[in-house]
């Protein structure tokens, strides 16, 4: 007891003004630990429009490539689906059809989207129920033999 | 001399000018009249072919339902991954905002892929979105009849490889109870134009639409 107690008075004492801003800094510097800085190759805001099993359905997301040097997707792959294929929709007038795409260049220090009515994702042959709030992990493939992971909210 | 025509002249503009103005916005409520509508309207109005669409069960649709007022049509094909469910998820984000007067609209998805899709999967692809969405094949013989009443178009395109493709247009048409193609919308139109205008629609007058 006597031991704790030297220990508690051997502490400076602070101010309170002092000691919020000690809390403060603690804070800021646990936020910032666990903050690592964003992979500058990356896919943002993926999501999968809801499906039935043995359904088609599309994937969106973005696409940024914030290295210095041009990347070129050439496929996606997921459990969710036995295919996945690249497609963009094209439109002449009020006409639209789907073209399927094998490779989509992201030059450097830019961003491709994959949104409804345009670029997106054709997920054939969908193995399970995909309801509104459920997840889905994509693995996007690179001409460079680069794979990364995104996850995809399903949504309506 | 010429200088003191000049003050008339500009006397005389300048009494004028309340005049036109007043004229001018005399004539506002007659250009609001013509712009009551947010959709494209058809012009001429034009009916639609008096169809009997293939639906789920060896039920017939038609295009115009006596006891709905209005009926929202789309073309387009149940292996639609991309366009067709956001027309028909913007369809349900029309219907919530319509609250209890979604009851006097009908919502039908139109197949133009007679070649792969049965009655029972244009039915189901227009329930997955809303238990009350409705969803018909229309045959090719029909297509022939019914696109060009709503200028519209729809065709199987040949890929490289063979693979076949659906090409259609993809805007929503507001029908009438008379079958009239009223109004039309491209892809991805705000919910609230349709809102808007489908609330015009089921509180006009029978004779608004001649």
């Amino acid at each position: 007891m006597r031991d704790a107690s030297a220990r508690r008075n051997r502490m400076p004492r602070r101010d309170p003004a002092t000691r919020l801003w000690l809390v403060g800094l603690m804070a800021i510097a646990a936020g910032l630990a666990g903050c690592a800085p964003p992979a500058p190759l990356r896919a943002e805001q993926a999501w999968l429009r809801t499906a039935e099993p043995g359904g088609v359905t599309a994937g969106y997301l973005m696409l940024v490539n914030d290295s210095a040097a041009p990347v070129e997707l050439i496929g996606v792959t997921s459990d969710v689906a036995n295919e996945i294929q690249m497609h963009e929709t094209v439109r002449e007038g009020a006409e639209v059809s789907m073209r399927r795409v094998e490779r989509l260049e992201v030059a450097a220090h830019s961003r491709l989207e994959f949104r409804p009515g345009g670029n997106h994702l054709m997920l054939m042959g969908v193995r399970r129920h995909l309801a509104a709030g459920n997840n889905a992990e994509l693995t996007l493939q690179f001409a460079d033999g680069r794979r990364i992971a995104a996850l995809a909210k399903v949504r309506e | 001399m010429n200088r003191g025509r000049a003050a008339r002249v500009s006397g005389r503009a300048s009494l004028a000018a309340p005049v036109l103005l007043g004229l001018a916005l005399s004539l506002l409520p007659s250009c609001q009249s013509r712009q009551k509508y947010q959709g494209w309207a058809l012009d001429p109005v034009v009916t639609a072919p008096d169809l009997s669409l293939a639906g789920a069960g060896g039920s017939r649709l038609s295009l115009a339902h006596p006891d709905r007022p209005v009926t929202l049509v789309t073309f387009g094909y149940t292996n639609c991954p991309d366009v067709c469910p956001a027309t028909l998820s913007g369809w349900r984000r029309i219907k919530t905002r319509l609250g209890g007067e979604a009851a006097r609209v009908r919502f039908l998805f139109v197949s133009v892929d007679w070649r792969n899709d049965r009655p029972e999967a244009a039915a189901g692809f227009a329930r997955r979105f809303d238990p009350g969405f409705e969803g018909a094949v229309a045959d090719s013989a029909q297509l022939t009849r019914l696109l060009p009443a709503f200028r519209a178009a729809a065709r199987y395109d040949t890929l490289p490889g063979s693979t076949q493709s659906v090409t259609h247009t993809d805007y929503s048409y507001l029908v009438d109870a008379a079958g009239r193609i009223r109004l039309s919308y491209e892809f991805a139109s705000e919910p609230a134009k349709l809102e808007h205008d489908i609330r015009a629609l089921l509180h006009e007058r029978p004779a608004a639409a001649r």
